[in-house]
């Protein structure tokens, strides 16, 4: 029994084909009212940017092992996954439709929040606990934009929402459960290239927040250490954009506007390589030290 | 869920992109998504922002358009800089070779070079000094793709190819050909005929004058067994044909007859007319009328179209099992035919039972996207 | 000799504001490259007098290498006696 879903997700919209119950499931704890079941009717968004399916794989292996493939359109870019799988393979495949194709935008892969119209820019590799402190702002007063695909715009230090599930794994699970009891989880899946993956829905203060443009003031490399006291080091230019370009996967598809956007983007903020045990802590800083001097300095004049 | 578009539309659309205007927001869902499967968005897209109505079209559209455009624009100028970095490795070890396909088109910067989007590079060189240049290329960095034992076997014993290459560290794929079709066909030309066609391009490249060219294309098209790409192929020859003088023609024909290739190009021209709804000149109708059949040629038309379930219609697959038929009777002798379909056969029957990546090896594409 | 002289063609070189390095982006290969260096540092290796230290030399045959800069444009990368 095949379903689809619409999903209007600022600035693209996606149509879902299913035949994976949990899949369904997930769409709908996640996306909330942005996600439409249109099985058998007529859309309801006016055009669709990316058509998706995530289905069961065929023959005898759908009983005793049953698997997960993704198709954007017609093509097939992932081998097929485990079952419990589905979900987050269907949210690394909007990456990978965004990643491949959509070129008006320089994307680094990297955590963004805003306060206000302030964002920092979070790029980071795995294990750097960058989605627990992405988890810990969205939560507390910062609006996110994205977890995974900054998506600037050329030639400006502009980021545009794209506003999806935070990505959790393993031991960040039970810590997320703990710390928000009221926040909407997926189901995890298991044994994925990453360990257990979990998906949890950020807040969504207003609607605007979908689509509301910021301007990004800082770049935070976090690196995660259990027990350890808050370190922080500010970077230089070189040193920041030495770090940022292992993030950065698609400026070399805009050539040299790719390349002298995120020029612009670290000349113009400041960067910090932040090593830390308590997500609070490095809000408190980013608040205090690194978004706040802009207010003092307009009270002053 | 979605309603399908009029097989003729994109065709339409091509000769005539004024009609874009009167597309619907659903239309262009559709039309874009095809596009799109068809390597035939930055083609579309550039025709569409010459227009002084391009500005007016939905701003989905327009984007979507101008991403196309920047990844075509990429491709092609990762195409000259591997170009200008083969040269030499193949100036080295040989005098006759040449670049062709799409690589080709825009190398030489001719029409059809149009938002080309590439999977990989198609050299020729003269079979005498084919493992000459297969082992330079080899230390300058290209390997042998990883294909099971089966493919392998089958590019070098029945095929004009060599297993395709890939360069370690830049990771271009790269096919190399010693004919334009398999020798066991028994109708592989002489390629001293075709060489006499090599032209250089200003960055010193060699490829087919564009008689050739375009030959090379038709025999390419309607000799294969693989017509997934049959609707931008034909965009091909219609940019092709449209620039070719009377003389080219002339050649176009001769070379044709000296090749044995007359009916490829035939049906080139007489599906590119029916397809296009061009009006074929007296000459061409000659040359067409001569060379080919039209109950051959009203078959392999219905099979050019997309195959796209948003554009197939019921027929479709049997014109294009038709086509991939003749396409492999042509390549191959029955006896080889026979054994090669009945491993295809079985392989077919292997993935369905097991599920379809049985046979796939480590497949790339899930490394692209973890973080 | 200045340090444009011996870029390839479509390799830009961008020099950070705040001094603590440059950049560079060659466009042939879509590749980057952070040097924790100034753009006059790189100058004074090619007057052709001045030795390169090993860390320079490594560094500059790396941009010959990857095509940043042209070939043999380097007095300085030529073995020393």
């Amino acid at each position: 029994m095949s379903n689809t879903f619409e999903l209007a997700l600022e600035p693209f919209h996606f149509q879902i084909h299913t035949d994976i119950p949990l899949v369904a499931e997930n769409l709908r704890l996640m996306y909330g009212d942005r996600v439409h079941d249109v099985t058998n009717q007529v859309g309801i968004l006016p055009y669709i940017d990316y058509i998706l399916h995530i289905t069961h794989t065929n023959g005898i292996r759908r009983f005793f092992r049953p698997q997960a493939r993704f198709k954007c359109d017609q093509y097939e870019p992932f081998k097929p996954l485990n079952h419990s799988q589905a979900f987050a393979m269907l949210e690394w495949g909007m990456n990978w439709a965004i990643a491949s194709y959509e070129m008006e935008h320089v994307v680094i892969h990297s955590g963004v929040l805003a306060r206000g119209d302030d964002a920092v820019l979070f790029p980071a590799p795995p294990g750097s606990g960058k989605s627990t402190m992405t988890a810990h702002l969205a939560f507390n007063g910062w609006r996110l934009l994205s977890d995974e695909m900054a998506l600037i715009t050329p030639l400006s230090q502009s980021v545009t929402p794209f506003v999806r599930p935070i990505c959790l794994k393993n031991q960040s699970i039970g810590l997320a459960k703990q710390w928000f009891t009221d926040a909407q989880f997926s189901s995890i899946a298991k044994d994925t290239h990453k360990g257990d993956v979990i998906h949890l829905a950020p807040p969504i203060h207003q609607p605007s927040d979908l689509c509301r443009p910021a301007t990004i003031k800082a770049i935070v490399f976090p690196q995660y250490q259990r027990g350890a006291q808050i370190d922080i080091t500010e970077l230089n230019q070189a040193q920041a954009m030495y770090q940022l370009a292992d993030n950065a996967f698609n400026y070399s598809v805009l050539g040299e506007r790719g390349f002298n956007t995120l020029i612009g983007v670290v000349e113009k903020a400041r960067c910090f390589q932040i090593l830390y045990s308590q997500a609070s802590d490095v809000q408190e800083f980013l608040e205090q030290e690194v978004l706040q001097p802009k207010l003092v300095e307009t009270v002053c004049e | 869920m979605n309603s399908t578009i009029d097989r003729d539309l994109l065709a339409q659309l091509f000769v005539r992109p004024e009609l874009a205007q009167s597309l619907t927001l659903a239309q262009w869902t559709q039309v874009l998504t095809v596009l799109r499967h068809e390597k035939l968005l930055a083609r579309y897209a550039l025709l569409l922002e010459h227009e002084t109505y391009f500005d007016a079209l939905p701003k989905f559209v327009q984007r979507h358009c101008h991403s196309a455009i920047t990844l075509a624009e990429r491709h092609a100028k990762q195409v000259h800089f591997e170009l200008a970095q083969l040269r030499d490795t193949f100036t080295a070890a040989t005098d006759t070779w040449l670049v062709l396909k799409g690589s080709a088109y825009t190398a030489s910067g001719c029409s059809a070079a149009m938002g080309r989007v590439y999977n990989d590079i198609d050299i020729l060189v003269d079979k005498p000094h084919l493992s000459i240049v297969e082992r330079q290329l080899i230390m300058s960095g290209w390997m042998p793709q990883e294909i099971d034992d089966y493919d392998e076997a089958y590019y070098r014993q029945w095929t004009h190819e060599i297993p395709p290459l890939q360069h370690g560290y830049r990771g271009t794929m790269m096919d190399l050909h010693h004919n334009l079709v398999p020798p066991v066909s028994g109708r592989a030309p002489d390629m001293s005929l075709l060489f006499k066609h090599i032209e250089l391009t200003d960055a010193g490249i060699p490829v087919l004058a564009l008689p050739a060219m375009a030959l090379h294309s038709a025999i390419h098209l309607f000799f294969n067994d693989d017509f997934s790409a049959s609707f931008r192929d034909l965009t091909d020859l219609y940019l092709m044909f449209n620039d070719m003088s009377h003389a080219q023609w002339e050649t176009a024909y001769s070379l044709a007859l000296e090749t044995g290739f007359a009916t490829e190009l035939a049906l080139a021209m007489h599906c590119t007319g029916d397809m296009f709804q061009i009006s074929l000149t007296a000459p061409q109708l000659r040359f067409v009328s001569t060379h080919t059949t039209l109950r051959q040629s009203r078959w392999i038309c219905n099979a050019m179209y997309s195959t796209h379930p948003f554009v197939a219609t019921s027929s479709q697959s049997w014109y294009t099992t038709y086509a991939w038929l003749r396409g492999h009777i042509l390549k191959m002798p029955a006896k080889t035919l026979l054994y090669h379909l009945s491993m295809k056969a079985y392989r077919l029957s292997v993935e369905r039972i097991l599920g379809k990546h049985f046979f796939t090896k480590q497949d790339k594409g899930t490394d692209r996207v973890m973080p | 000799m200045l340090i444009q002289s011996i870029l390839k063609q479509g390799v830009h070189l961008h020099p950070f504001h705040d001094q603590s390095g440059i950049c560079l982006y060659n466009d042939n290969t879509t590749e980057m490259v952070t040097l924790f260096m100034q753009a006059a540092q790189i100058e004074s290796l090619l007057d052709g007098v001045t030795r390169c230290s090993r860390d320079e030399r490594r560094m500059l045959q790396s941009l010959e290498d990857k095509g940043f800069i042209y070939e043999h444009s380097l007095s300085c990368l030529t073995p020393l006696n």
